[in-house]
């Protein structure tokens, strides 16, 4: 019912007042109508009958007028409107006529002037019908149609020919003229049927679907009370004003509902996605199945003894019905039969995909996880046969440092969840692997099965490893030599060994000149190789703007004044989280920029402002700025603007794409504005620190009056120990490391995230984590050195430490992971959220507990 | 002030180069070494010296190791040892100056300047 309501409410029911006063308004002359039908309240009936109609056609030719103005530059649509208005004007002409005739004669001739009109209606109607955009169909589909339409119309003509063609032919007092007239009415009714039904079973534009379907209500109704009417002319019951004229009321009034249901349809709107398109209602192929009986049924009440009526009219009749619905039948099963048939060979195609797949693919239960189906491939990468790996959990073939991870996935994060991972095989050997899953729902939306696709990736992560280890020796190899090149030049040059010629000390300047270029390019070539791979990695701590603006200031200052340049900066206390020496890595690459392209005596001036939780760095020159079209480019590598640049200014054209290649590792973003002729300003983002500061020690009560200058000066008086936090995870899976976090997080337990033991030691100098949450499996040194140090120093002596591991530990290494308290938790066989309780467990008060 | 240093780096443009540096611009007195293990004897048999420069990076003996070495035999314990490193992230700073390290030159450095940084370290 709810359903059926909004649909009304968008369609049928229009949001102007306008509107809904008309439509409340054909509502009430319907139901004067109605009491006027009960009661008949006028002295005379033919009259008020006839003239009651006259207004409900005037409506409906309002309201069908105004649909085809809305559908204006709709091609057929509007159409379909057009031809729809002058149907139902060709009705009121009519209407009006007749009502002038029953006013003059009380019993108005047949046929009348009124006839024609009546007659036009039906056949501006059927064009309209034919002008309805409809889907293109197939030919099966086509003809499926055309046998169902057929039905569908034998059906109504058995029906007419029963009650009205029949019994009118056999009557045959009245001239030729009315027989040809009386017997257009139902002859036009089954035209209309066919019309009807071809549209009715076709699909139409989404706009047009409660419209049509209203306009169908319509002209039922009108088949029905003509048919009706037929057969009340036939046996002179009928006079103006019979109640069956309440079906011509309901007729027009459908109609008028129809116009006013069409929503507006820009032009182009229709036709463009075809496959949109739906049937008016699905009920309508119930039509032919309707019809059928009615053929059949018909042949109860067949007087045999009467001659018109020999057994073979109707019999042929319901002959025909059958053999249309036959030849329909045989249609639908052919066309099952090839679908099934399509469908088999499509399924045998996948099925030869999926086995032969290069990469492996798996399909497992969502909620076992047993795997359930997959390819010859997967079972390949695991190492274990189809038998053994049908039905198998999917821990078995996880590796115990990840079980965790996938434990803590859930259905929104699991889609699209793509990853590098190590794939244990059965054999204990281990592969690299990229996983990518993605989730299967049923019908009902709720999540099934979980399909994993599995690629080898070993050998790329072996490349990757030996270039790592190239770059790495390359990289020295190549510094080294340059080092002392650059270093006895220096030497030279700085007249420690004698002074030089003029000539010589101007060659030997050339040689520093490039020397350094080198050392700049192969410095910067390597920065872009490890950024680009994510192998720098970014330790942010909080850091003051003002620190970063002024030591990037100093390295630069000596360049700018030799271009006499003058460095400004506007900086705030702002406490951002950012790593110090890349940070200042990109404001030089960004200010050794600026004063490269300016001219002497500009300014370039720094600025920084606070904004959205993060901090917003401005370099703005005077220089002579980029053009539009290439403020992108400057962040590409090599890319200068212009090309002749980079021999002139020295440069390496790597400067900006580091930098931004930086800021992004941070979570921040980096990007030029410029006015050329006046200058470029570069802006980046970098997070503040504050944030994180304020949710650990504020919550969330911070004041909303206090203004943006108080709130960041409250924050600078943080001592740097009262940022403990409670909860220091150590873990070097930064997914993993992040749901750890969030899930803490989640339950207001604040949590510092550290990767490394270098980093995790040094984080616990500086504050005194509540609890410290350690995984032993870290890059470099290991979770053991940790624990080694930090007794070596003294530290966290009465703080509890939860080892969370994949490792299978002895007794000995038990015991040199003792602090004051320790808890030991396998990854294979605890989930963050079980973490998640204990800490919180640890971290309530003895007092509190409830038990 | 004149100054006695222990040089250790596999290099020899590097020694030379630091070499010539301090001496001629300083005018320290330098004892290069060109290994950990020549740097042990040097500490054993040329001994004492003012302060130490060492090469992280090294065949054999590296830097941390050499330094060990060094602080547990012939080095006496008040001898300030500077690291000399192409590494110069925070990170690595952080870990030499745990083991003990005085100061921490960054490579390449500038021959012109070197006395002058050693200086700032030894102040």
């Amino acid at each position: 019912m709810p359903k059926a309501r909004s649909v009304l409410e968008q369609t049928v029911w229009p949001r102007g007042t306008r509107s809904r006063a008309a439509i409340l308004a054909l509502g009430a002359y319907m139901l004067l109508y109605l009491t006027w039908q009960v009661w008949r309240w006028t002295p005379g009936r033919q009259q008020y009958g006839q003239a009651f109609l006259v207004p409900m056609d005037a409506a409906a030719l309002y309201a069908t007028l105004a649909a085809a103005r809305r559908c204006a530059g709709a091609g057929r649509l509007r159409s379909f409107w057009r031809l729809m208005s002058l149907a139902v004007a060709a009705q009121l002409i009519a209407d009006i006529l007749l009502l002038l005739n029953v006013i003059k004669h009380k019993v108005p001739p047949f046929p009348s002037a009124a006839d024609p009109f009546f007659i036009a209606f039906y056949v501006l109607l059927f064009l309209a019908l034919l002008r309805v955009p409809v889907a293109p169909v197939g030919r099966a589909r086509r003809v499926r149609i055309l046998l169902d339409g057929g039905t569908v119309v034998i059906g109504g003509g058995a029906v007419v020919w029963y009650f009205v063609l029949g019994p009118a032919a056999l009557a045959g007092e009245e001239s030729t003229l009315a027989t040809v007239v009386s017997i257009a009415y139902p002859v036009g009714d089954l035209i209309l049927l066919a019309g009807l039904a071809a549209v009715l079973l076709r699909r139409v534009p989404d706009a047009l679907r409660v419209p049509l379907l209203l306009v169908a209500a319509g002209m039922l109704c009108s088949i029905v009370a003509d048919i009706v009417y037929g057969y009340g002319v036939l046996h002179d019951t009928y006079t103006n004003g019979d109640p069956i004229d309440t079906l011509y009321m309901l007729e027009f009034a459908l109609f008028a509902l129809a116009g006013s249901s069409q929503q507006p349809v820009a032009p182009g709107e229709i036709g463009l996605d075809v496959s949109q398109w739906r049937q008016a209602s699905t009920r309508a192929s119930w039509l032919p199945y309707l019809a059928a009986p009615i053929g059949f049924v018909l042949l109860l009440g067949v007087d045999w003894s009467h001659p018109f009526f020999p057994e073979l009219s109707l019999v042929v009749i319901a002959l025909l019905i059958g053999t249309l619905i036959a030849a329909r039948q045989y249609l639908a099963l052919r066309e099952l039969a090839s679908t099934e048939a399509a469908l088999r060979e499509s399924e045998l195609r996948f099925r030869a995909i999926f086995d032969n797949a290069g990469v492996g693919i798996s399909f497992s239960d969502i909620e076992g996880p047993a795997i359930i189906d997959f390819n010859q491939t997967f079972s390949q990468l695991v190492g274990y046969t189809p038998a053994e790996l049908r039905g198998q959990d999917f821990k078995a073939i996880t590796h115990p440092e990840d079980i965790a991870l996938f434990q803590a996935l859930t259905p929104e994060t699991l889609h699209g969840f793509q990853r590098e991972l190590r794939v244990p095989q059965r054999d204990g050997r281990e592969l690299w692997g990229s996983l990518t899953l993605s989730l299967l729902r049923d019908t009902e939306g709720i999540p099934r099965f979980v399909i994993g696709v599995l690629q080898d990736i070993t050998q790329r992560k072996e490349a990757e490893k030996v270039k790592d280890e190239f770059l790495a020796v390359v990289g020295h190899e190549l510094r080294t030599p340059l080092t002392s090149i650059r270093g006895s030049l220096g030497l030279l040059e700085g007249g420690v060994l004698g002074e030089l010629p003029e000539d010589a000390t101007n060659i030997l300047s050339i040689a520093i000149t490039n020397t350094d270029r080198l050392a700049r390019l192969i410095n910067d070539i390597l920065d872009v190789e490890r950024l680009g791979s994510g192998r720098i990695e970014i330790q942010p701590t909080p850091v003051n703007a003002t620190d970063l603006v002024k030591q990037a200031t100093q390295t630069v200052q000596t360049t700018a004044t030799l271009a006499q340049i003058n460095l400004q900066s506007d900086v705030p206390d702002l406490l951002v989280s950012a790593d110090n020496d890349r940070i200042i890595q990109v404001l030089v690459n960004i200010l050794g920029n600026a004063i490269k392209f300016s001219p002497p005596q500009s300014t370039i001036t720094t600025t920084v402002t606070a904004e959205d939780g993060s901090a917003r760095f401005s370099i703005a020159d005077e220089g002579r700025g980029i053009p539009a079209e290439r403020l992108q480019d400057v962040f590409e590598r090599f890319r200068q603007v212009d090309a002749s640049d980079a021999r002139e200014k020295g440069g390496t054209g790597l400067g900006l794409p580091i930098a931004r290649s930086i800021v992004e590792q941070h979570g921040g973003r980096m990007w030029a504005q410029s006015t050329p002729g006046h200058g470029s300003t570069f802006h980046f983002t970098l997070p503040l620190h504050a944030e994180r500061v304020t949710a650990l020690l504020c919550g969330h009560k911070h004041d909303p009056e206090s203004n943006g200058a108080a709130y960041l000066a409250e924050l600078q008086n943080i001592n740097p120990a009262l940022t403990s936090d409670a909860v220091l995870i150590v873990e070097d899976d930064p997914s993993l490391g992040k749901i750890l976090s969030e899930t803490l997080n989640h339950q207001g337990v604040p949590t510092q995230l550290v990767r490394t033991a270098q980093a995790a030691v040094e984080r616990i100098r500086h504050t005194r984590p509540k609890i410290l949450l350690l995984d032993l499996m870290l890059p470099g040194e290991d979770g053991f050195t940790v624990i080694a140090r930090l007794r070596g120093e003294g530290l966290l002596a009465d703080t509890p430490l939860l080892v969370y591991t994949a490792l299978d530990l002895n007794h000995q290494d038990r015991e040199r992971l003792q602090l004051a308290h320790t808890e030991f938790y396998s990854k294979a066989t605890t989930t963050p959220q079980d973490i998640q309780a204990r800490v919180s467990e640890l971290l309530t008060p003895a007092g509190e507990h409830t038990t | 002030m004149s100054r006695r240093l222990l040089l250790v780096d596999d290099d020899e443009a590097i020694r030379t180069i630091a070499t010539i540096s301090l001496e001629r611009i300083a005018g320290w007195a330098v004892i290069p070494a060109a290994s950990g293990q020549a740097a042990l004897q040097a500490a054993e048999n040329d001994g004492p010296f003012d302060a130490v420069l060492l090469d992280v990076m090294m065949p054999g003996l590296d830097g941390p190791t050499t330094y060990q070495h060094l602080r547990n035999g012939p080095l006496p314990p008040d001898t300030p040892v500077i690291f000399l490193t192409a590494k110069v992230s925070n990170a690595d700073r952080e870990h030499l100056h745990t083991l003990g390290a005085t100061g921490v030159i960054a490579k390449p450095f500038d021959p012109m300047t070197l006395p002058d940084q050693i200086q700032q370290i030894l102040d």
